[in-house]
């Protein structure tokens, strides 16, 4: 048989899976490559001789620690607030993601503009702890924060920038639990959230 | 009583404010549009890692936003805002030191700026601040006063090095860091390094004061009270660490 004239092309994976992202899977594996990317670029920086480092790096483990500035301290502080916030974030996500397949499979489906309205919400504040979501007979979506104390922070997603609220906060000097509930809008909803002084169960 | 120098060896003064909570809204994409705003008395930039070497990242932003300059044509004047933080340094070049008060201002304009442009921007009511930071860098080398490392002590006469023979008569290099707090919520660092002068190669010493500290609250009126009892922590520790024979001969004290 002759030898073909031209090489056969190389078969070669997409340009994505080759980075090891799978867009036929869940969307977990474009989080672990977007955290290999960042691991990469926080090496990178470590390494970088150019950049003028801020501690003095021991090559031993020590028993003592050494004295951290404030200033360094407090980018730590938040630094470890936003990893948290991520987790929380995906994790919210992908409950979303699990009550869309769910609702599919029974044919039903979820409102986008619910969807919309809760992932911007959650896009839009610093939360550690993640809310329980539920999909609602209206096809809205509901998150809840509470505390073992019965306070709660419970938000229907109704679209178009609207959501429903209940909110239940301790009033710790009077002994009794203040209610609230209504409609509002969602930068409306994050001042009702601090009046009540209720941002503490989305961290706590 | 605060004294100002005719000839002060500052070098660089920092102004800096740091956030109760990193604004999660701001992403690199919004750093055009910031110095959109600024550009014509800011038109150089340049990224920097964050301060304290970390991320504070958000959701679905692939890269971490880095810390941004923003310089003036002459680079004497730096904003540096990150997502957490907006920082202002006065660098000496050619010009002489415009000493606290016009600077502050400055500082004022530019951080009201950033918090307008924030208000706009992501619906802030407002920027909590949590920290405040207040630095003084002065940097002496080639003076009649201060040639090499062996005369650190004519400048700062408390200077002592440790000492086990002779041999420390030709200290090399130091890195000493030494944190006093002054008041309830000022901590002053007195940072003295040994360093080599980039224009010279000759010995310099680099002698910092940064006041630091937490705000009980978080509001514009307690930072400005704030930046100015820094000031005075940080001129009386310049006033009561150096030599009053160089200040008087050579920086040379104008009484306000």
């Amino acid at each position: 048989m002759p030898a073909s004239v031209v090489d056969p092309l190389p078969v070669t994976a997409p340009y994505y899976q080759q980075a090891g992202i799978n867009f036929e899977g869940d969307e977990w594996n474009l989080d672990a490559f977007i955290e290999q990317r960042r691991a990469q670029a926080r090496k990178k920086a470590r390494y970088d001789e150019s950049i003028p480092k801020t501690t003095v790096e021991s090559l031993t483990d020590l028993a003592a620690e050494p004295y951290v500035e404030p200033t360094e301290q407090h980018a730590r502080k938040q630094d470890d607030i936003a990893r948290k916030y991520l987790k929380a974030f995906r994790a919210a996500k992908a409950r979303i993601m699990e009550l869309k397949d769910d609702a599919r499979a029974e044919g039903y489906g979820v409102s986008a503009a619910s969807e919309n309205d809760l992932l911007a919400f959650l896009n839009g504040r610093v939360f550690t702890r993640r809310p329980f979501i539920t999909l609602l007979d209206n096809g809205n979506l509901r998150a809840l924060w509470k505390n073992a104390e019965g306070e709660q922070i419970g938000l229907q997603f109704r679209g178009g920038k609207q959501v429903q609220y209940v909110l239940f906060a301790r009033r710790k000097d009077e002994g009794f639990m203040a209610r609230a509930s209504g409609r509002d809008s969602l930068a409306g909803i994050e001042r009702q959230i601090e009046a009540h002084n209720l941002g503490r169960l989305m961290t706590a | 009583m605060r004294i100002k120098y005719k000839h002060p060896p500052i070098n660089e003064l920092v102004m800096g404010v740091y956030f109760k909570e990193p604004i999660i809204k701001f992403r690199s994409e919004h750093v055009g549009i910031y110095w959109a705003i600024i550009k014509d008395e800011f038109p150089k930039s340049v990224q920097n890692i964050m301060i304290g070497n970390v991320d504070i990242q958000v959701p679905s932003e692939i890269f971490p936003m880095p810390r941004f300059w923003f310089m003036t044509e002459d680079e004497v004047y730096l904003i540096q805002i990150q997502r957490n933080a907006f920082i202002f340094n006065w660098r000496r070049r050619d010009e002489e030191y415009p000493h606290y008060e016009p600077l502050k201002k400055r500082f004022d304009k530019h951080f009201s700026q950033f918090e307008n442009f924030c208000k706009e921007e992501f619906g802030l009511a407002r920027i909590d601040v949590e920290r405040c930071e207040l630095s003084y860098i002065n940097i002496i080398s080639d003076e009649e006063y201060f040639r090499s490392f062996d005369e650190v002590k004519n400048v700062i006469p408390s200077f002592v090095p440790l000492s086990f023979n002779d041999k420390t008569k030709n200290l090399s290099h130091f890195n000493i860091s030494y944190v006093y707090p002054c008041e309830q919520d000022v901590a002053l660092t007195v940072n003295l390094q040994s360093r080599r002068h980039k224009k010279t190669d000759k010995d310099a010493l680099y002698f910092e004061l940064k006041s630091s500290g937490s705000l009980s609250q978080p509001t514009k009126s307690e930072a400005d009270s704030w930046f100015d009892r820094a000031h005075v922590v940080i001129g009386g520790a310049f006033n009561g660490l150096t030599s009053h024979e160089v200040q008087r001969q050579h920086w040379q004290p104008r009484k306000n």
